[in-house]
């Protein structure tokens, strides 16, 4: 990516949780909305932020991205993105508030075909700490936990001059997924849960 | 289709066909185990083993402090971490006294064999010791504990509902029965608790039915033939072509509450009043009272209460005859606790329930308990407060822990 270069892309995205955790066997929940921006840098360095929402549950990533370009057409990088998030909740009968730290080592492969570009990419999660409260009550506190992976593959492709149109699948198999939160999970399990997003680069 | 899109579209179905399938498996002792030789324990060696005690070895699986609680011929060890506890049952020797069972993480699929012993000399310090494993595996990994202080009578005094939310069968406390079914009703009491809460809903030929979630799916039952709710099939139907998760049939909330009367010392029984309730609740209602008269004929105290859940089921209770004499749970706000004279107020655990709206319940002879509490800090501090009359969680034992280690 040129240095200086900004690229932004909205995108929204549907998570299957697991039944177990919503009691219901019903597919896609909610969609979850994001912006995200990525500047170049000089010696193929990429910064990245990325600001997730679901009205309950905000997630702000921010990343460094190194990438080599292997071949023409063929490029690589490994990242090393940190995230602030927090939730809240009090409507209904809830008065419930979690926030938290990620971290978020990634690497992925890129080929782009010319009309269209794929991508896969992986992501490991670690919990830097995470703390829940309904009321005054305290639910939930964990630092430093190993949460699991995620694994994505998208197709991106120009839809008009300056817009691309994106599609990812992805599979994340953690034990906790931050959209989950106010379900207050107990499980020491990881769970599948099936994520698929539309992007649209602006 | 550009192949791009057929390697989407494979990789799609491949992602959403990934299982997330909690089904633990209680492991069995080889030949029926080890406590053929012995004889069973009496009230007095059973009594003895009743109390807190220090873990001083396997403090990895159980924490610092077990709490032993016997339920029937089964002795429930319920442990300080990771929601562990042991299901275990006895036997003696002239020497010593034997415990065998399984113990189990609730909260995740680790389960295995225990085995502990104690001798039964007299004078000094009393320890259960003995070994755990993984599986069906011989156990070997010890397991110490001494013996602390019995239970603290003021706690076994006071009347305290550990309510096993859908009778704790699904996930994810993962029991070997499923949820909303005659057969949890059966053993939950191992487990810890002493109440039982089901969903009840009406069949489209107008039975009173166990079952939680708005349609028939594979978190709770088996895969058959039949889809969509409950509601759209006559109970010969739901008897014919549906089991649940674990094999057994979707009951009617009569076989249920006769299973519970006649074969269980249970003594609260929640019945959470799913919106299909407002079909029949006259229904409903007579299955609670020949339930209740029943008890009363055996001799039984056992509280059924009808849980009222929304304002159009408080709608439906306040039109039937009677109603201020039905024995109720309130979920929703103290007025409609009060419009429907129900005995005992039962808000969701997240939501502020003020201590002066529990106080001046108990001054009226009404309870209060929360639903459904899983969070072990949140279990440890509602029962620390010590307002509450009761708590409905998937992990009864979890709750039995905080309580009787008072």
């Amino acid at each position: 990516m040129v240095p200086g270069k900004i690229r932004t892309a909205f995108g929204v995205s549907a998570i299957s949780m697991p039944a177990a955790l919503v009691q219901e066997a019903a597919a896609i929940r909610w969609p979850m909305f994001s912006l995200d921006a990525v500047m170049g840098l000089p010696r193929h360095f990429m910064l990245a932020g990325t600001v997730s929402s679901e009205i309950a549950t905000n997630h702000f990533e921010l990343s460094a991205r190194w990438q080599a370009h292997l071949t023409d057409r063929l490029r690589a990088d490994v990242g090393l993105g940190g995230a602030l998030w927090f939730g809240q909740l009090k409507r209904f009968v809830f008065d419930n508030n979690v926030r938290g730290r990620f971290l978020y080592p990634s690497a992925s492969i890129g080929y782009d075909f010319g009309t269209m570009a794929l991508t896969a990419s992986a992501k490991a999660s670690f919990i830097g700490s995470l703390h829940a409260r309904t009321g005054e009550l305290e639910a939930a506190s964990t630092n430093n936990v190993y949460n699991g992976m995620s694994w994505r593959v998208s197709l991106e492709q120009p839809f008009s001059t300056h817009t691309t149109v994106g599609v990812s699948f992805q599979m994340n198999h953690l034990k906790f997924y931050y959209p989950q939160w106010p379900l207050f999970p107990t499980f020491d399990h990881r769970f599948w849960i099936p994520e698929a997003q539309i992007r649209v680069t602006l | 289709m550009r192949p791009g899109w057929w390697l989407a579209a494979l990789a799609a179905v491949s992602l959403l066909a990934c299982d997330n399938e909690l089904i633990v498996t209680v492991p069995q002792w080889p030949n029926g185990g080890n406590l053929g030789g012995t004889t069973p324990l009496t009230p007095a060696q059973q009594s003895s083993l009743e109390g807190v005690w220090v873990v001083e070895q396997g403090n990895a699986r159980f924490g610092d402090t077990l709490v032993l609680k016997w339920n029937g011929n089964y002795l429930g060890v319920y442990a300080g971490t990771q929601i562990a506890y042991m299901i275990m049952q006895g036997g003696s020797t002239a020497s010593s006294i034997y415990l065998e069972g399984y113990w189990h993480d609730a909260n995740s699929e680790r389960i295995g064999l225990a085995q502990l012993s104690t001798p039964l000399a007299g004078g000094g310090t009393v320890r259960l010791s003995g070994d755990v494993g993984d599986g069906e595996a011989v156990p070997s990994d010890p397991l110490v504990a001494r013996y602390l202080r019995p239970i603290a009578p003021a706690v076994l005094a006071r009347p305290f509902w550990i309510i096993s939310h859908h009778g704790s069968g699904g996930a994810p406390e993962m029991l070997p029965a499923s949820e909303n079914s005659v057969e949890i009703a059966k053993i939950i009491e191992r487990y810890g608790a002493n109440g039982i809460e089901v969903d009840v809903r009406i069949s489209h030929d107008g039975v009173p039915v166990l079952y939680h979630d708005n349609g028939l799916n594979w978190r709770l039952t088996q895969k058959g033939g039949l889809v969509g709710p409950v509601e759209n099939y006559t109970f010969a139907q739901l008897l014919a072509g549906v089991r649940l998760i674990h094999g057994e049939q979707i009951p009617s909330l009569a076989a249920f509450l006769d299973t519970v009367v006649t074969a269980t010392t249970l003594q609260f029984v929640y019945v959470d009043m799913k919106p299909s309730s407002v079909n029949n609740m006259a229904g409903i209602i007579a299955v609670q009272q020949a339930a209740l008269a029943k008890a009363a004929t055996l001799g039984r105290t056992v509280h059924i209460y009808l849980a009222i859940t929304t304002d159009e089921v408080l709608a439906t209770f306040l039109a039937q005859p009677g109603y201020q004499n039905i024995p109720t749970i309130g979920e929703l706000g103290i007025d409609e606790l009060n419009q429907a004279n129900s005995t005992v107020w039962s808000p969701r655990f997240t939501q502020q329930i003020p201590a002066a709206d529990i106080n001046a319940l108990h001054a009226q002879g009404k309870e209060a308990i929360t639903w459904t509490v899983n969070v072990p800090n949140f279990v440890q501090q509602f029962v620390e407060q010590g307002l509450l009359d009761g708590i409905l969680s998937d992990y009864p034992g979890l709750v039995a822990y905080y309580y009787y280690k008072q």
